[in-house]
């Protein structure tokens, strides 16, 4: 090709690329024409079937005329009765005058009542969506999602959107809940073998708090704390295919993660076998990957788990010596026999009374099938029920903090 | 044939580009979807079918050295027979850029453009495969180079962030719909392989035309290892793979990678890779449709009807509206066209050749 047709083509494509990238699109969307979703509710409707309630971004901009980012505005929430999720978004936008984009949402906060009666087309429609983001929080609320969205200004946060960020990732220090996302509800809805979880949300009023001994045993809205109205994520919400069964306190979704492997840390508290304590709080964390087996007897399975975990001792007083191997090895003891104790009671609740594999033992199960018409045949979900139990638990006592020794009488 | 001259490295992304581009859209799922949990075993299988099917073309070739399957067809039943496999060859070529162009294109405006017609993007594809074969084949080579290695890369870089979601026993029940099904209608899933179709027109191009063989042992292992991966990636990491059907699989497992945890919209970066990757293999699917057609036609340049390659195919792209047709069509095409012509007619001929060459005709060609 001769130079000079080169050069004609080449000033060309470079002319139409620079009027093309310094002018605007007529069409372009800014942050003008767009209402921002940080959360989306979904609740039983009065007289449609749907009622669905959006928590939108107010940006600075729109206050007080200066530049904003989602980082620095204020929500409203707007709720509307409406037969689809689709269509409750169409009547926002013409309601806002604006377009609503879900590209920018957090969570999706779905009613017990709702939940109870199935959401997997709630759940595909959203999956479905170029815009929502399948990395969304899915949490299951005790009281109405509206109300759950109104009260969920964050303490400690003036940003919504970065408390949604934020607050499930507590569950990496906790244990009480567990960070589920929108993608993996929806792809434990379609397996066949196994059942979802979700978070589990309520607002924590004087009315809904309760007291118990057991550290961790609450919900979410029983923790017996004083302050300010809030919203809480404490326990799972269990799903045996897409309809709510039962829900996980704080303790139990402790349990859930030691059986699933997912534990980072949590601290639990056991009754003490030394005297100078009546309880003893343990920060504890996996050792290794917990080992789950299954054997098909007679049909039914029987499971075993292997849980080895590592402790650190939290709570002290005078007198005790955790140089003494046989002290030690008391406090191990009764770690181990108060999880076998918690894990097994976990294990038979969601095995008899909700019958909803949570922790993916059906994968265990699948080397005994041959082809997927054996499978389907079988019907894990049948026989998850039927499902027999053998926890073994292995605590290693690593250490406490800075305190090892504060026996008197020894150092004497 | 007037080509720039290959070397091999440059000859192997050639081949490789096709598949890549299918493994974007839906390569995977089409496999996943007939074989299931059994996607893993079916895909080894499918590539040792492979290799010795590469074994005997290589063997078939080696009497036919420098020469591609057009000449191979003129010296086995001359003048019409080269104007027939001619003919079959540009349209396998130019509707194979059809479904990609239009599949692509429709992905593309459904995740970002969705207020565009979709004629616009798939101009603007076409726009740059005419401006690269007028310009040259040699840039168009070169670019391929570059983009190729980017393009797998990213591919690779997308499974390790999913790694931690893998797991062993999702590749059970190890048959699946049954052994029958993974060994002998599995055996059909040769057509992933469909880049071997450059394969017959590689000979001539290469500096080292010995080197044919290890152009297509290592053109047929990439890809093989990429299907492996991307297919048991999606097998161990995801439970419901095979029962609900995705728009393309690599999408999904970037949106679902633990890549979102640091960036923001990590497909993006992946969708301007794979867009480069559809661009080249266009420019790379005129490049020899043109060079086919100049040799059926004797023409002295035929750079020129690059304008006329890509308005055809942009005609196609737009006779069929209705999109799930359309990828019903894609699909077919893609599969059987490819066992028919690369897996069949091809084979056929290059035999065929081989016993003229051997009982009736012992003169070189």
């Amino acid at each position: 090709m001769n130079h000079k047709v080169q050069k004609f083509f080449a000033i060309l494509i470079l002319t139409i690329l620079l009027i093309v990238s310094s002018s605007s699109y007529y069409g372009i969307k800014g942050i003008d024409n767009l209402a921002y979703v940080v959360a989306i509710g979904l609740d039983v409707g009065k007289d449609n079937k749907l009622k669905l309630s959006l928590q939108i971004s107010v940006h600075q901009s729109n206050e007080n005329g200066s530049s904003s980012s989602s980082q620095s505005s204020s929500a409203v929430v707007n709720s509307i009765e409406c037969p689809s999720i689709n269509s409750g978004i169409s009547l926002f936008n013409s309601y806002l005058g604006k377009e609503v984009t879900l590209s920018h949402c957090k969570v999706l906060v779905i009613s017990e009542e709702l939940a109870a009666k199935g959401i997997s087309e709630y759940l595909f429609t959203l999956t479905n969506d170029i815009q929502f983001r399948t990395d969304s929080n899915i949490i299951i609320s005790k009281c109405d999602a509206e109300n759950f969205l109104k009260y969920s200004a964050p303490l400690l946060d003036k940003v919504s959107a970065r408390y949604y960020d934020i607050a499930p990732t507590s569950s990496e220090y906790t244990g009480y809940t567990e960070s589920i996302t929108c993608n993996e509800f929806f792809n434990a809805i379609n397996d066949k073998i196994s059942d979802p979880v979700a978070i589990l949300g309520s607002i924590n009023t004087p009315d809904t708090q309760k007291t118990t001994n057991e550290n961790s045993a609450y919900t979410a809205g029983q923790t017996p704390i004083s302050g300010e109205t809030s919203v809480e994520t404490m326990g799972l919400a269990v799903f045996n295919d897409d309809k709510l069964v039962g829900e996980l306190n704080g303790l139990e979704s402790i349990c859930h993660l030691i059986i699933s492997s997912k534990l980072e840390n949590a601290q639990i508290r056991i009754p003490s076998p030394i005297e100078q304590l009546n309880y003893i709080d343990l920060y504890i964390e996996l050792d290794n990957n917990t080992k789950n087996s299954l054997y098909l007897v007679n049909s039914s399975p029987y499971i075993t788990s292997n849980v080895k975990l590592t402790a650190r001792i939290q709570s002290l007083n005078g007198n005790i010596n955790l140089d003494d191997e046989k002290v030690v090895s008391k406090i191990e003891n009764y770690a181990e026999q108060y999880l076998k104790y918690h894990l097994n009671n976990y294990l038979y609740k969601t095995s008899k009374e909700f019958n909803a594999d949570i922790d993916d033992f059906g994968l265990y199960s699948l080397k005994y099938f041959n082809n997927i018409s054996d499978l389907e045949e079988y019907n894990w979900n049948h026989h998850y029920k039927d499902a027999f139990f053998n926890v073994n638990v292995d605590v290693e006592l690593r250490s406490s903090y800075l305190l090892v020794n504060t026996s008197k009488e020894e150092e004497e | 044939m007037n080509y720039t001259k290959l070397g091999n490295f440059e000859a192997i992304c050639l081949i490789v580009v096709l598949f890549i581009n299918h493994i974007v859209l839906n390569l995977p799922q089409m496999i996943l979807n007939s074989s299931g949990s059994a996607s893993t075993i079916n895909a080894i299988y499918i590539l040792i079918l492979v290799l010795l099917f590469t074994i005997l073309i290589l063997k078939l070739l080696k009497n036919f050295i420098g020469l591609d399957i057009i000449d191979i067809s003129e010296y086995l039943g001359g003048k019409p027979l080269k104007i027939i496999i001619g003919i079959l060859s540009i349209f396998y070529l130019i509707f194979e850029t059809v479904f990609l162009l239009r599949m692509f294109s429709k992905n593309l405006l459904l995740v970002y453009f969705q207020n565009y017609p979709v004629s616009f993007i798939m101009f603007l594809f076409l726009f740059i495969g005419v401006v690269s074969n007028i310009i040259g084949k040699k840039s168009i080579i070169k670019s391929n180079t570059i983009i190729v290695p980017i393009a797998l890369f990213s591919i690779l870089f997308t499974f390790i962030f999913v790694a931690d979601l893998l797991k062993i026993e999702r590749s059970m029940p190890i048959f699946y719909n049954g052994a029958s099904q993974i060994f002998l209608s599995g055996a059909s899933n040769i057509f992933a392989f469909n880049g071997l179709f450059f394969l017959f027109f590689i000979s001539p191009l290469l500096n080292k035309k010995e080197d044919t063989s290890k152009v297509a042992f290592w053109s047929v292992l990439i890809c093989g290892i990429f299907l492996i991966l991307s297919i048991t990636t999606l097998v161990f990491a995801f439970s419901d793979i095979y029962t609900v059907s995705r728009l393309s699989p690599m999408y999904f497992i970037i949106i679902n990678s633990r890549l979102s945890a640091f960036l923001e919209r990590p497909e993006v970066i992946f969708i301007f890779i794979w867009t480069l990757a559809l661009m080249s293999f266009i420019n790379i699917a005129v490049m020899f449709v043109l060079n086919i057609f100049k040799k059926l036609t004797n023409i002295k340049e035929a750079k020129h009807l690059a304008v006329t390659v890509c308005t055809i195919i942009f005609v196609i792209a737009m006779l069929l509206n209705h999109i799930f047709a359309f990828e019903t069509i894609a699909n077919y095409f893609y599969k059987y066209g490819t066992l028919i012509l690369v897996f069949g007619i091809f084979t056929l001929l290059l035999i065929s050749a081989n016993i003229k060459k051997k009982f009736f005709n012992r003169r070189s060609p």
